[in-house]
C-alpha cells in the first residue's frame, strides 16, 4: 500500500530540482524549443510507459513492448516497401498487428496461466527475433516526406509526437480515474482472488490492458520510424529498461495495486530531462544507461522504505490528526 | 496450586484506540483460564503483551512472583511462555519432525542439525504428553486436528510454564475438539497454566476453571466458571442482556426462486436442490463434504460439469461470478480476508467494487458523491465500526470486516444470497447482528442458502436443512424434524443415508448406537 499522492508530490519536487541542476549544467537547457526537441526523443517512452503502468498495477509486467515496437516497425516498412501499400495504411496495419502481438501475450497469460514475467520474456525474444529474421539487419528507409513530418514536424512549436503522447496520457488518465476500469486494476493487483469473488471480470480486464499495450507499442513504432527515418530490427533495443524504470519511478508497485498515470508521466519527464541534460553535456551513452539502472533500483528501495515506515501508519491515523484525538473505544 | 502469572493494571493504547484499560489478570499453575470477549475487546492485545509481542504502556507483569519485562517475543518464550496461534501454521512440504523444530533447531557448533537427537526429543515429548504424531510423514497429510496438535507439541517442546491457545477449535469438528480437550486436561494436570481464548462459550464450561471477560479493553468479570451461568458471560461480553441469541422470524415462504437439477461439479454428484422465496435453506456437512463447492458452482467459480440451474424458471448459463451476479446470485465467501475483501483498500472501495454500476452516471463515469452516500448508508445500516468510509479494511476487526462483506453484497437487489460460514471467528454480539440481517433478508423475500459448520445455528436459523456428505445429499430435514443429533449423524457417520427424505429414525439413540458399533 503506497501513498501515491505523496509520491507524486515527491516526483514533482525532483523534476523541479532536475530542471534547476540541468539549467546550471547547460545554458541551452532553458531554451524552450531546444528542450522540446530533446523531450521529443522520449515520446515513445512516454507512450509505452502508460500501458506498462496499468499492467504493473495489476501485478503483471510486459517485457515484450520494445520488441513489439521493432517488429511492428519492420512490418510497416515491408508492407510499404515490398507490397507498395500506402504508408499511412501500412502504419494502421502495423498498429493492428502490434495489437495482435499484445493479444498473444494476453492469451499466454490469461488462458495458459503463464506468469506475465515469463510469458513476455519469451515474446520479448520471439518478437525481436521475428523482426531480425524478416529484415536480416538491412533496415528500410526512404519513406515519403509526409510520413517523416510526423516525427519531425510540429504544431505551434510543439512536436506532433509530444502532442500524441499528451493526448494518450490524458485520455487514459481520465478513463482510469473516472470509470470502473481503474478500480478493477488495483483490485486485481492487490488481491486477484478477492477481485474474482467481487465480480470483477479479471480475464477481460487483463486482455484489455495487454492488447492496449500492444496497440500503443505499434503507435510508438510508427512515431519512432518516422522520427528516425528508418525501420530497423534493432530499434529501441534497450528501451524496455527505461519503460519499466519510468513506471516504477512513478510509484507503480511491481507487487501490484499501486501506480498512477500522473506519477509515471512525471517520472518520464524526469528521466527525459536527465537524458536531455546528459546529451547536452556530452555524457557517454553507457553512462546514461547506468543512470537509468540506478533510478530503477534506487526508486524501488526508496518506495519500499517509505512504504513501510510512514505510509502505512499515516493511513491508519488519518482520522486522528488533532493533538488530542477522540479516543475510539469500539462501540457507541 | 500456585500463582504463576500476575498482570496488574495493564494499559495499552494504539493511535486513536484505547485497547486495554487497567486490566488485571492472574493465572495459576495447573489451571485453564479462559479469556473471552467480542472482537476488538482487547483479548489479543492482552495475549500479545503476555507473549512479549507488545509492550504495555503502563502496569506490571509478575512471573512466579518476580517482576519482569520482555524485550521481545523470543524473550517471553525463553521465560516459559508459549503461544499457539489461531492459524494452522505448518509447512506442508516438510515432515512433521521438521515442522516441530522449525523455530528451534538447536544447532550444535558444527552447524549441522542432529536429526537423531531431535527425533529422540520429539518421541520423549510425545510420550510425556500422550500425543502421537507420525514424525516421518509430510505435514500436508495431517488432518486439521493433527496439525493443531503439531502446533501444540511444537509449543510444548519449549517446556513452557504457560501455554496460550488462541481459538484452537476454530478449524475442528466436535469430535476433534473433544480429543483436543482430553489432551489439554492432561497438560493441566502436569501443572502447566493454560490461557484459553475462544468464541465458543460452551467450550469454556466444559474445559476452563476460571474465566475473564473483557469488553472495550476493560476487565468486566473474573470468576470461577462454576459460579457463572452462560447468560452471565454473554451479558458481560456484550454489555446488555441478549434477548434471544437466535432471533425469531416468521417465515413467509413463497415460490421457488432457484432450483438445481442433477448438478455435478468437482466432488458433487447429482445434486437436486430448490430454494424458495423467503426461505433460509441450511447446508450442513463437514469440511470436504462439497458444501463450498456447491456455493462456488452456483456463483460461477467452479465450472459446472453436468446439470442445470434455474432462477425464477429461467435456465441460467453461469460461467463466471459476473454472470451469477448479473443473474441475481451473490456469494458471501468463507474466507473474508482473502476472498471477501481487498484488505489494502478502504471500506468505500470494497463496498462499491461489485456495485460500481449503481454509482455511475449515464455516461459510465463514477459519481463520487453517489458512491460516498452509498458507502455511508451501508456503514450506517450495518453498524460498521469505526464509521469512516476511508478506513482501511485491514485494520477493521473480524466482525466489522464481515459486516463490510455483507453490506457490499446486499446493496444490490439480488434474489439469492449464499452465505458460507458467515459467523466463523466472530463474537456473540456480531453473530447476533448477522442473524438479524439474515432474517431481514428473508423477510424481504430473498432466498438464502446458509452453509455452516455450527449445526446449532443451522437448526435455529433455517427453515430446512440439507445434509451433504462426500459430495452427495444424504438427507433433507424439515423444520419439524430438526435435531442436533440427526444433523451430526447424517453428516459424519458412514452408511447413514436416507432415501425419500425419510428421517424419522435417524439420530434416534438406537440408530446412533448401531452406527457406532460398525
Amino acid at each position: 500500500m503506497r501513498n501515491i499522492r505523496k509520491i507524486e508530490l515527491i516526483l514533482l519536487g525532483i523534476l523541479i530540482l532536475v530542471f534547476v541542476i540541468m539549467s546550471f549544467l547547460s545554458k541551452q537547457f532553458l531554451n524552450v524549443s531546444a528542450l522540446l526537441q530533446v523531450l521529443q526523443l522520449s515520446a515513445e517512452l512516454g507512450i509505452m510507459a502508460v500501458p506498462m503502468t496499468l499492467i504493473i498495477v495489476t501485478g503483471g509486467i510486459d517485457l515484450s513492448l520494445a520488441s513489439n515496437l521493432a517488429l511492428s516497425g519492420i512490418i510497416m516498412g515491408y508492407l510499404w516497401a515490398l507490397f507498395g501499400i500506402n504508408i499511412w495504411i501500412a502504419a494502421v496495419l502495423a498498429i493492428a498487428f502490434a495489437g495482435l502481438a499484445g493479444l498473444f501475450n494476453a492469451v499466454l497469460i490469461t488462458r495458459l496461466d503463464i506468469p506475465p514475467l515469463l510469458a513476455t520474456l519469451g515474446t520479448w525474444a520471439a518478437y525481436r527475433g521475428l523482426a531480425l529474421g524478416i529484415d536480416k539487419g538491412k533496415g528500410i528507409s526512404g519513406f515519403p516526406q509526409s510520413f517523416l513530418n510526423l516525427g519531425k514536424g510540429s504544431l505551434m512549436g510543439i512536436p506532433y509526437s509530444l502532442l500524441i503522447w499528451a493526448a494518450i496520457s490524458i485520455v487514459i488518465y481520465l478513463f482510469v480515474t473516472k470509470t470502473a476500469f481503474g478500480r478493477y486494476l488495483s483490485a486485481i493487483g492487490y488481491n486477484e482472488t478477492g477481485a474474482i469473488y467481487s465480480g470483477v471480470p479479471v480475464r477481460r480486464v487483463k486482455v484489455a490492458i495487454y492488447v492496449l499495450a500492444g496497440l500503443l507499442a505499434g503507435l510508438a513504432a510508427v512515431i519512432y520510424t518516422s522520427r528516425v527515418g528508418a525501420a530497423k530490427s534493432n530499434a529501441y533495443s534497450n528501451g524496455i529498461l527505461s519503460v519499466v524504470a519510468a513506471a516504477v519511478l512513478g510509484g507503480a508497485d511491481v507487487k501490484g495495486g499501486s501506480g498512477t498515470i500522473l506519477g509515471t508521466t512525471l517520472a518520464v519527464l524526469i528521466m527525459a530531462s536527465i537524458n536531455a541534460g546528459l546529451i547536452m553535456a556530452n555524457v557517454q551513452q553507457t553512462v546514461q544507461e547506468m543512470i537509468i539502472a540506478v533510478i530503477l533500483v534506487g526508486s524501488i528501495t526508496f518506495y519500499e522504505y517509505v512504504g513501510r515506515s510512514k505510509v502505512n501508519r499515516s493511513r491508519f491515523t488519518k482520522q486522528v490528526k488533532d493533538k488530542n484525538p477522540p479516543v475510539y473505544t469500539g462501540k457507541k | 496450586m500456585s500463582e504463576i502469572l500476575r498482570m496488574q493494571k495493564i494499559s495499552k493504547s494504539f493511535p486513536g484506540v484505547q485497547a486495554l484499560k487497567n486490566v488485571n489478570f492472574t493465572l495459576e499453575s495447573g489451571h485453564i483460564h479462559a479469556l473471552v470477549g467480542e472482537n476488538g475487546a482487547g483479548k489479543s492485545t492482552l495475549v500479545k503483551i503476555i507473549s512479549g509481542v507488545y509492550e504495555a504502556d503502563s502496569g506490571d507483569i509478575f512471573l512466579e512472583g518476580k517482576k519482569i519485562k520482555f524485550k521481545d517475543a523470543n524473550d517471553a518464550v525463553s521465560a516459559g511462555i508459549s503461544t499457539v496461534h489461531q492459524d494452522l501454521i505448518v509447512f506442508p512440504d516438510l515432515s512433521v519432525l521438521e515442522n516441530l523444530f522449525i523455530d528451534n533447531y538447536s544447532v550444535p557448533s558444527t552447524g549441522f542439525i542432529k536429526w537423531k537427537n531431535l527425533k529422540k526429543i520429539a518421541v520423549e515429548a510425545m510420550e510425556e504428553f500422550s500425543i502421537s504424531l507420525p514424525l516421518e510423514q509430510e505435514a500436508r497429510n495431517l488432518s486439521a486436528p493433527m496439525r493443531k496438535l503439531l502446533q501444540i507439541l511444537r509449543a510444548l517442546l519449549k517446556k513452557p510454564k504457560i501455554l496460550i491457545l488462541d481459538e484452537p477449535t476454530a478449524a475442528l469438528t466436535m469430535d476433534e475438539a473433544k480429543m483436543l480437550f482430553t489432551n489439554l486436561r492432561r497438560l493441566k494436570n502436569k501443572g502447566i497454566g493454560i490461557i484459553y481464548i475462544s468464541h465458543l462459550l460452551e467450550e469454556i464450561f466444559q474445559l476452563a476453571d476460571e474465566v475473564t471477560v473483557l469488553r472495550n479493553g476493560e476487565e468486566i468479570i473474573t470468576d470461577e466458571v462454576s459460579n457463572l451461568k452462560l447468560s452471565d458471560i454473554v451479558k458481560a461480553m456484550i454489555g446488555r442482556e441478549l434477548q434471544s441469541y437466535y432471533p425469531r422470524r416468521k417465515s413467509k415462504i413463497g415460490q421457488t426462486v432457484v432450483s438445481v437439477t442433477n448438478l455435478s461439479s468437482g466432488i458433487l454428484k447429482n445434486i437436486d436442490i430448490e430454494v424458495k422465496k423467503g426461505e433460509i435453506l441450511g447446508i450442513a456437512g463437514i469440511l470436504g463434504s462439497g458444501r463450498t463447492t456447491l456455493a462456488k458452482t452456483l456463483f460461477g467459480i467452479t465450472p459446472l460439469q453436468k446439470g442445470e440451474i434455474f432462477l425464477n424458471g429461467n435456465r441460467l448459463n453461469i460461467k463466471s461470478p459476473v454472470d451469477a451476479i448479473n443473474a441475481g446470485i451473490v456469494y458471501i465467501p468463507e474466507d473474508r480476508q482473502r476472498q471477501g475483501l481487498i484488505l489494502q483498500e478502504n471500506v468505500r472501495f470494497n463496498i462499491s467494487l461489485p456495485n460500481l454500476k449503481l454509482t455511475m452516471t449515464k455516461h459510465g463515469f463514477i459519481d463520487k458523491i453517489k458512491e460516498e452516500s452509498i458507502a455511508e448508508k451501508a456503514i450506517h445500516d450495518f453498524g460498521i465500526e469505526p464509521p469512516f468510509p476511508d478506513f482501511q479494511c485491514l485494520h477493521l476487526s473480524g466482525g466489522n470486516q464481515q459486516k463490510t462483506v455483507l453490506s457490499k453484497w446486499t446493496l444490490r437487489n439480488a434474489d439469492v444470497i449464499i452465505m458460507d460460514e458467515p459467523t466463523q471467528g466472530i463474537d456473540v454480539g456480531t453473530k447476533n447482528h448477522i442473524y438479524i440481517f439474515m432474517n431481514e433478508f428473508a423477510s424481504r423475500g430473498k432466498a438464502i442458502i446458509f452453509i455452516s459448520s455450527d449445526f446449532n445455528e443451522l437448526i435455529n436459523m433455517c427453515d430446512r436443512i440439507i445434509v451433504l456428505r462426500k459430495g452427495v445429499i444424504v438427507g433433507e430435514l424439515s423444520k419439524t424434524d430438526f435435531s442436533l443429533e440427526k444433523v451430526v449423524a447424517l453428516s459424519t457417520i458412514e452408511d447413514v443415508r436416507v432415501p425419500n427424505n425419510k428421517v424419522s429414525n435417524i439420530g434416534s439413540r438406537e440408530y446412533l448406537e448401531r452406527a457406532k458399533l460398525k
